[in-house]
């Protein structure tokens, strides 16, 4: 199947960022000098960048507690993420907020969530309010395996399906709850799935490692709820590549094994998509070898512009707690 | 002196809701009951006809889900009004009131601006017995981020929701369930009161009375009783716990040396122990008196007629807290020359 | 019994103090005021003294131990008495909750009682520098409340001829003893301790004063005796009693200690005249009495006094006496009864509208003719109107009601010859007359004063302003 050669650039450019900004904070907070905690995206590069690469610039989507990835696929800029991450003022929140609040309101992300299933609300919410608006955006709420197991989940599928709400639901299954197998703290006789299609959703499972399986399936949904034909669900599975968060390094070994671990980054989608890039002449190695110089070029400039950034004035603690 | 007239708080409320929702179409109502029943209390009775489905949305028994989608409407250009229909269902909902509409604009560096208004029903005396008889206020003015509104008339109630509506910080707003058949005057036409001003609903010199919501009617009942024993008792309803205007309370215990605060939530840790120590901190050396505090008993309200009535504080608990602040021969209790119509 | 001697609270911040240094040892004798040890706080130190006549107790609290206000440190026994409990050292020297509450000077019937006063009467009493010693008490358990200070200080005070001499309240043990070396006269002093208790840096200051000017004879001057009257009540004359007692006294007093002074004016009374006619009606329904002339005087005085504070002051008598600026408008509205004068006060007059005014006036009036006035209504006052207009007198002066600074005096409204523009009309006019005391105010700002009354009476619409 021919596709696009933009898109192809894109979904590999983006998937390269989140990889090289992923690495980089990591690197940071080995150093001190990212604050709090954070929770990589390693591994699980094809999700975000899949699905956000089939949505409008002025589509929402909701995130998660791991959710660079997302800030940064729905075109976010990694220098302000990245000065946000280390609590500057320059960064995305004015250094209020952290990993697990960036947001970029201007581009739709509506925030990443410290609190799990936190974002089912609101991705609900921001849909109802698309749809009485009538400027048919479309909304992607981003969550993993164990936000299902939260009772708010099934309130607003319920809700979503009755109202008939533009929105799409897509669980990044990496088979991980924080540092519980996703089989030892759910039922898995039945798919994740099977609680969306429950209240009538359309329901996909994709592998979450192929980014083009991705962004077909993101793009029926999103086609879907345009439309105005309601909700959809899908399945994305994957693998994390990092512990929870960094600086867990204890915890790992107590649910996943080394030879499990190896098998995983076997099959971690960027190494994969060169290769098919590469097998079906879609892209040639020069290009791919120049996005991946660019994206190197952001890094540095982000880096860059991390040590100028000041932190917020003491001042600022008591803004914008009011509007 | 503009004409008005007399309505009920349902009423009132009820006419602020429908005029909102003329004035502004990103205003819409969700929640419980609220759309074809016309609302458990008939505040929204009518609305959905006259507005259709789409302004006034019944939901189904989510509270966590659609305060979230509240939360998601607001943060993307709309103002829904949310109810919850009893407060102590606020439990279920506290994620998206607490760690979600409260703190996304500061989180987000002011991106984010959540124009919500959580309406809710508070208050005992009707035997509906623990879990839907309490005032839980205090939870929510303990959050930064959260703008707390508790009317005591049917005139307060319409101009503070129509300023609440319009308030682009998530408001909760807390309305008395036994206070929906009070009656009061309200006047015609366009109005709006201000969030954080408080109202001296009677004037007098020889202590303040702080109540809040149905405690108002409480504590001028006291007053009446009060002043045929010669003690003239000032009245202030702060009308908005968050922010709180506490220049016009400072003022008012400056003047008279002697305050009791009043109001219907437990006892322990709440809105009375707020108050009573701004009082204290900020009026020290006006206070000829300690500052007492009466709040229902720290016990789940229980359904008996008589015991209910023991745990949340009524007039003759208020006169009695008042009298123990004077001795019994005291010169501060002086027949005040005040008549009835300068009190106001 | 035995009697206490404990830690007092010498500072307002002070929470403990150490003993220093013991005077007189266990089995010693001492007289009542005769210093028993020394005591340090983190500010200064002091003498303590014994509290009653005795010998001193065994068992003394250590010198070197910190002890907590109240915290007992030793007893005076009279004779046949003994020591009630060995003083458990532990609890002296810990902190507060260690002490035993039975130890606490309120649980002792013998122990000399320190008063409970609300933070309110604190301040009141710190601002017209009143010792709460003086003041009884009228809040529940006893706590003085700020009209207990209020009341006390309305008090008239009748002075002795000598200079009065602080009680012991009043000045520490250190600062009377060096007063007396130095030849300083206490009366003189500037307390500046907690309550206006005098210290020892205060009398020292003061004979470096004295030693360079003048002394200055103001205190004293003026507060003598009440003169003899030049014939005593004999048997034809009837000794004066109740009410009439006290206004027979509080006059001559008044009128033999203030230097009054009396400005008068005539005023043209016709705008006041129509204001009164119009608002009648409006009165009469918002407070349901008749607005009277002198409720607008009342009114005009309270917004002088409240745009010209300084006047708003009483006289203090004590110490070396001085003007103390009032924070309230209290006028008193003279009302004559048939045995005699009173003058209830209408309180913070200057916050009232005319109708509360009226209101107030017409209540205590009638209450003052049927012998229902409160104690507390004739007090506080810190200016009084008198209104002899309907007994067809045109005008007068009044005697100064102390410690008040000032009286007016109105006569009645008539038509009378006034020229205007150099032409002789007829005009309806008022004379005023204002009894001023020289110590508090002299003649150009009494005009000042008086200017602005005869404006607003003459243009009574600068009220709105």
């Amino acid at each position: 199947m021919d596709r696009d050669k933009d898109l192809l650039r894109l979904l590999y450019r983006r998937m390269y960022l989140i990889r090289r900004f992923e690495e980089t904070a990591g690197e940071l907070y080995r150093r001190g000098t990212l604050l709090g905690i954070v929770h990589l995206y390693l591994g699980e590069e094809a999700v975000a960048t899949g699905v956000c690469s089939a949505l409008r610039a002025d589509d929402y989507i909701t995130s998660t507690h791991r959710g660079h990835g997302h800030v940064l696929a729905k075109g976010g800029d990694p220098k302000l993420l990245l000065a946000e991450l280390c609590g500057k003022v320059t960064g995305y929140c004015r250094g209020k907020g952290g990993s697990m609040h960036a947001a970029d309101l201007g581009l739709g992300v509506l925030g990443a969530n410290g609190i799990v299933g936190g974002g089912f609300g609101i991705a609900t919410g921001a849909a109802l309010s698309a749809k009485k608006r009538r400027t048919g955006q479309v909304t992607v709420c981003f969550f993993g395996d164990g936000a299902t197991n939260q009772g708010v989940f099934m309130e607003v599928l319920n809700m979503a399906a009755l109202w008939k709400l533009p929105v799409v639901y897509v669980c990044e299954n990496n088979f991980l709850g924080e540092y519980s197998r996703y089989q030892d703290v759910a039922v898995t006789s039945t798919p994740i799935g099977a609680r969306a299609a429950a209240f009538g959703l359309p329901t996909a499972e994709v592998d979450g490692n192929d980014v083009l399986a991705v962004y077909d399936a993101a793009n029926s949904a999103i086609a879907r709820a345009r439309a105005g034909d309601g909700p959809s669900f899908i399945e994305a599975r994957t693998h994390r590549l990092t512990g929870h968060h960094e600086g867990d390094v204890g915890f790992s070994r107590r649910y996943r094994t080394k030879e499990e671990l190896e098998e995983q980054k076997r099959q971690e989608p960027i190494g994969r998509f060169r290769s098919w890039l590469l097998e079906n002449q879609a892209l040639p190695a020069t290009e791919i070898a120049s996005i991946e110089a660019d994206v190197e070029g952001h890094m540095q400039e982000a880096l860059e512009f991390l040590s100028q950034s000041p932190a917020p004035d003491v001042t600022e603690l008591w803004e914008h707690v009011y509007a | 002196m503009p004409e008005s007239r007399e309505m009920t708080m349902a009423e009132a409320l009820g006419e602020a809701l429908a005029e909102e929702l003329s004035r502004d179409p990103t205003v819409f109502l969700m929640g419980e009951d609220v759309g074809r029943p016309g609302g458990v209390y008939n505040v929204t009775k009518g609305l959905q006809d006259e507005f259709g489905e789409e302004r006034v949305m019944d939901t189904p028994i989510s509270e966590a889900g659609f305060a979230g989608v509240g939360v998601g409407a607001a943060l993307t250009g709309m103002r829904p009004v949310v109810e919850i229909m009893f407060n102590d269902f606020m439990g279920l909902a506290m994620d998206q009131i607490v760690n979600q509409a409260a703190k996304l604009r500061y989180m987000t560096g002011g991106q984010a601006k959540v124009p919500l208004v959580i309406r809710t029903t508070m208050g005992s005396g009707r035997g509906a017995a623990a879990q839907h008889s309490q005032s839980l206020q205090a939870w929510v003015a303990h959050i930064p981020g959260l703008k707390v509104v508790m009317p005591s008339t049917p005139a307060d109630a319409k101009g503070l929701l129509k300023s609440a509506i319009r308030d682009d910080n998530p408001v909760i707003f807390f309305e008395d369930k036994m206070s929906y058949k009070l009656t009061g005057p309200v006047p015609v036409g366009e109005y709006l009161i201000p969030l954080g001003l408080a109202d001296v609903k009677r004037i007098g010199d020889d202590v303040t009375l702080v109540a809040t919501s149905s405690m108002v009617q409480v504590a001028l009942a006291a007053a009446d009783l009060l002043a045929a024993d010669g003690i003239h008792a000032e009245v202030v309803d702060p009308r908005t716990l968050k922010p709180l205007d506490k220049e016009t309370i400072l003022k008012s215990v400056m003047k008279t040396g002697r305050a009791v605060v009043i109001d219907e939530g437990y006892l322990s840790y709440g809105v009375t122990a707020e108050i009573a120590s701004i009082i204290a901190d900020e009026a020290f050396d006006y206070l000829d008196a300690p500052v007492k505090r009466i709040g229902a008993a720290d016990v789940p309200v229980p359904i008996a007629r008589p015991l209910e009535l023991a745990a949340i504080p009524d007039e003759a608990q208020v006169v009695r807290a008042v009298k123990h602040l004077f001795g019994p021969n005291e010169r501060s209790r002086q027949g005040s020359t005040l008549s009835p119509a300068e009190r106001g | 019994m035995a009697t206490e001697i404990y830690m007092p609270q010498l500072g307002l911040t002070m929470t403990e103090g150490v003993v220093v240094r013991w005077l007189k040892t266990a089995g010693q004798a001492v007289s009542k005021g005769e210093p028993v040890l020394e005591i340090e706080t983190d500010k200064v130190t002091a003498e303590l003294e014994a509290p009653a006549a005795g010998v001193i107790a065994p068992g003394q609290i250590a010198e070197g131990t910190r002890v907590p206000i109240g915290g007992v440190l030793g007893y005076v026994l009279a004779a046949g008495e003994s020591a009630p409990v060995a003083i458990p050292e532990g609890a002296a020297a810990t902190g507060i909750a260690a002490v035993p509450a039975s130890l606490l000077p309120a649980a002792r019937p013998g122990s000399p009682r320190r008063a409970a006063a609300s933070p309110r009467a604190r301040r009141w009493a710190d601002e017209h520098g009143i010792d709460l010693a003086e003041v009884t008490g009228s809040g529940p358990g006893g706590r003085i409340v700020e009209a207990d200070v209020r009341w006390y200080a309305s008090l008239p005070r009748t002075a002795p001829p000598e200079v009065v001499r602080p009680r012991s309240g009043q000045a520490s043990p250190i600062a009377r003893r060096v007063a007396d070396e130095l030849g300083v006269d206490l009366g003189r002093v500037q307390g500046t301790g907690p309550g206006g208790r005098i210290l020892e840096e205060d009398v020292k200051r003061t004979a470096a004063l004295t030693a360079q000017a003048q002394p200055v004879p103001v205190a004293a001057e003026g507060r003598g005796e009440i003169p003899p009257l030049p014939f005593a009540p004999g048997p034809a004359g009837e000794p004066l009693t109740g009410i009439r007692k006290v206004v027979a006294e509080r006059m001559a007093h008044s009128f033999a200690t203030v230097p009054h002074f009396y400005l008068s004016v005539e005023v043209q009374a016709g705008a006041l005249v129509r204001l009164r006619e119009q608002l009648l009606p409006q009165v009469e329904k918002n407070a349901g009495v008749r607005l009277t002339i002198t409720d607008l005087l009342v009114r005009v005085c309270a917004q002088v006094l409240h745009d010209v504070p300084a006047f708003n002051a009483t006289w203090v008598e004590g110490g070396a006496g001085g003007v103390l600026r009032q924070a309230d408008v209290n006028i008193g509205v003279a009302v004559s009864l048939d045995n005699g004068l009173v003058v209830p006060v209408i309180q913070r007059a200057d916050r009232l509208t005319l109708s509360e005014i009226a209101r107030r006036r017409a209540d205590l009036a009638a209450r003052a003719r049927a012998g229902k006035l409160a104690l507390q209504e004739l007090e506080g006052g810190t200016f009084t109107l008198s209104n002899l207009g309907m007994h067809r007198i045109d005008s007068f002066q009044a005697i100064i009601n102390t410690p008040q600074s000032a009286i007016l005096a109105v006569g009645r409204i008539a038509d009378r010859p006034y020229v205007v523009d150099g032409t002789l009309s007829v005009c309806s006019t008022m004379h005023l007359t204002l009894s001023l005391d020289h110590r508090l105010v002299d003649g150009a700002q009494g005009a000042l004063f008086m200017g602005r009354i005869v404006e607003l009476i003459e243009s009574p619409h600068l009220l709105l302003a």
